[in-house]
């Protein structure tokens, strides 16, 4: 099958079934193709690793970038294999570690902190009236200094799952893998191909730093634009080999761009404040 | 997918011999897919990015050939600094370094050194002047990757190159070498033909164009590993189509008489001539190959052995050469006795670190 991504697309020579079936349920809605930006496969290398404590692999032509992991984690393996094919290939855009919400064609670029809610606001968003251009990486142009839309699922991760789950219960949302080396995962969709066909490249009007605390009240901090220029360098994908390129895609972003740090523990309330203050009309 | 792709296809396709207009989505899904396992992605942007058949070329796979030649060129940069670094730190030393390979490319600026992806640097230097170069790096900041006991001693005693070094900041990975070859083998070459009127460029010392040459084709013809052999080849291709090549070509032919590796460039002129349609004498014309063992590797082994290995292209066939020329180069490495004793050991070696972990092979 081909996984059309929207921006890019990857055919899949071989899976497991229920990498198949997941695949299918968050891109299933996508036109067909026939270009394949990328070839990955799911494979199982070793004969006796498909009977005792099943392995699985994943390939992108014919190299495997990762360390085999139990068959049951196929799909986010696939997930995460197909964020590697964009990473380690893709130098015509800037490519940043980050989420991008996008509201009133103004999008929010979100730095990945480990453990910061990043997956679970997006995903809250994203079910809540904004569009998520993005769980993982922002794709941005170097001319415009826009952001381009991916048709990707968010990965939610342990906890954040049941809390969405909860509050958008007929929400797609794939079958839990445990014991991965994330946690327990779940790919949860946020946008129907129909919507995304019509998405456009948007400017971007703030990076915001979100940092989850439990009970916290929400607060709201202007951050300096150079540490946030070296967050960004630290955290881009590709910075490294585009050099001058990079440096003054990322100069041209944040010269337009407010920037925060946003503590907070209640989802609403931070949506509402980059409603209001940040993507308002 | 299996032999879905004929290697003819894709040796036109980088040659700038393919009818475009005739690729559909599917083709070309598949030949960015082979071109990108081969390491011919970039190559085949530099290839074509000056030519009108552009134009054929679909948005989406020119962005992938861009970002390809985009990696190529920055990898070529950080090339370009280590060398002039590790020449300033040699040279300290009364050291004169000479770049081999992917790195003299660079420097030389040869036609193949655009797009050309690099994964480590290679320098050679005089023999005597080998553990005065190695200490200069350590003090310089590069350290040995860790290895075995066993391995550290196969590298100085048995290798023509020291452990690989690699720099503990920028990542770059080095190989120092005395030779061309391992001179236990018997099969190394004479080091004087090579070195002799090496070449001063800009950022450092190359060998002159023949000895640039000829290196490559013994690169590609003495090692077991021929998993890059397809890129090798063009790299032959390019470097022998430059405008002077049918002097170049004579002194390389010349070279390869007195250092006794007629075989090995004939084995390659064949190949160029079959893939590439490279305008290089028919080997056996100049009569390069002698006996029918040697004909058959040439013709029917290498051709097929130097296939990218991906899944398109291999087949049973490409397999069995694979593996003819695999146990070829390991056997050429050494004398037999010192061979089976090489594999007994590091069989051993393996079997302790699976058993009782990577630490326990170590000493």
């Amino acid at each position: 099958m081909i996984i059309n991504a929207g921006l890019y697309s990857f055919k899949l020579h071989t899976a497991t079934q229920q990498a198949l079936i997941n695949a299918n349920t968050i891109y299933g809605d996508a036109p067909n193709v026939d270009r394949a930006d990328f070839s990955i496969s799911l494979k199982t290398e070793s004969y006796i690793r498909r009977w005792i404590r099943p392995q699985i692999k994943f390939f992108a032509d014919a190299s495997s970038p990762f360390k085999p992991m139990p068959r049951s984690q196929a799909y986010p393996l696939l997930e995460w294999g197909m964020n590697w094919c964009i990473s380690a290939h893709v130098f015509d855009h800037l490519l940043l570690h980050a989420a991008v919400l996008v509201k009133n064609n103004k999008a929010i670029i979100f730095p990945a902190l480990p453990g910061s809610g990043k997956s679970t606001l997006s995903a809250f968003l994203g079910l809540s009236g904004w569009t998520v251009y993005s769980d993982e990486m922002a794709v941005i142009d170097f001319q415009t200094y826009t952001v381009r839309p991916l048709y990707r699922p968010v990965c939610l991760k342990n906890n954040s799952i049941d809390i969405i789950e909860k509050r958008f219960p007929t929400a797609t949302v794939t079958p839990r893998c445990f014991d991965t080396i994330k946690g327990t995962v779940a790919h949860v969709k946020t946008l129907k191909w129909s919507d995304y066909a019509r998405l456009e490249s948007v400017p971007i009007a703030a990076v915001v730093f979100p940092q989850y605390e439990k009970n916290a009240q929400t607060s709201i901090t202007l951050v300096n634009q150079t540490d946030t220029f070296q967050y960004l360098v630290d955290n881009a994908f590709n910075y490294h080999v585009l050099g001058e390129t990079g440096f003054c895609a990322l100069s041209g972003v944040l010269e337009k761009a407010s920037t925060y740090s946003a503590v907070y523990s209640d989802l609403a309330d931070i949506a509402s404040f980059l409603d209001n203050e940040v993507c308002s009309q | 997918m299996r032999g879905k792709m004929k290697i003819a296809f894709l040796a036109d396709f980088i040659t700038g011999r393919s009818h475009l207009s005739e690729f559909t989505d599917e083709t070309w899904s598949l030949l960015l897919s082979v071109l990108r396992e081969s390491k011919l992605l970039a190559a085949a942007y530099f290839a074509y990015y000056e030519s009108d058949k552009t134009s054929c070329i679909p948005h989406w796979v020119w962005r992938h050939m861009q970002s390809a030649a985009k990696l190529a060129e920055r990898q070529k940069k950080q090339v370009l600094f280590e060398c002039t670094q590790m020449s300033a730190i040699l040279e300290a030393e009364g050291v004169t370094p000479v770049f081999l390979k992917g790195a003299a490319y660079a420097l030389a600026g040869t036609a193949n050194s655009q797009g050309r992806f690099l994964n480590d640097i290679d320098v050679w230097v005089k023999r005597e002047y080998l553990l005065k170069a190695e200490a200069a790096l350590l003090s310089a900041g590069w350290k040995h990757e860790e290895m075995t006991e066993y391995d550290d001693h196969y590298y100085r005693d048995l290798a023509h190159e020291l452990p690989p070094f690699f720099h503990p900041i920028r990542g770059t990975v080095l190989d120092l070498h005395h030779n061309l070859y391992l001179p236990i083998s018997g099969k190394a070459p004479d080091i004087n033909l090579y070195t002799h009127a090496s070449v001063l460029c800009a950022k450092g010392r190359v060998f002159r164009r023949e000895a640039m040459v000829l290196h490559s084709v013994i690169h590609l013809m003495l090692n077991e590993d021929v998993s890059r052999g397809f890129r090798d080849l063009f790299d032959l291709h390019l470097l022998l189509s430059a405008p002077d090549s049918s002097e170049l070509i004579e002194r390389t032919v010349a070279l390869a008489e007195q250092d006794n590796k007629l075989f090995e460039l004939g084995c390659c002129f064949y190949m160029l001539r079959l893939f590439f349609n490279t305008a290089v004498p028919d080997p056996f014309a100049l009569n390069l190959l002698r006996g029918s063992w040697q004909t058959y590797l040439c013709k029917h082994i290498y051709p097929n052995a130097v296939v990218p290995d991906h899944s398109a292209l291999t087949h049973g066939v490409t397999k069995f050469a694979k593996y003819v020329v695999y146990w070829r180069g390991h056997i050429l490495k050494m004398p037999i006795i010192t061979f089976l004793k090489h594999v007994v050991v590091k069989s051993c070696l393996g079997i302790m670190g699976l058993v009782f972990g990577k630490d326990s092979a170590r000493t």
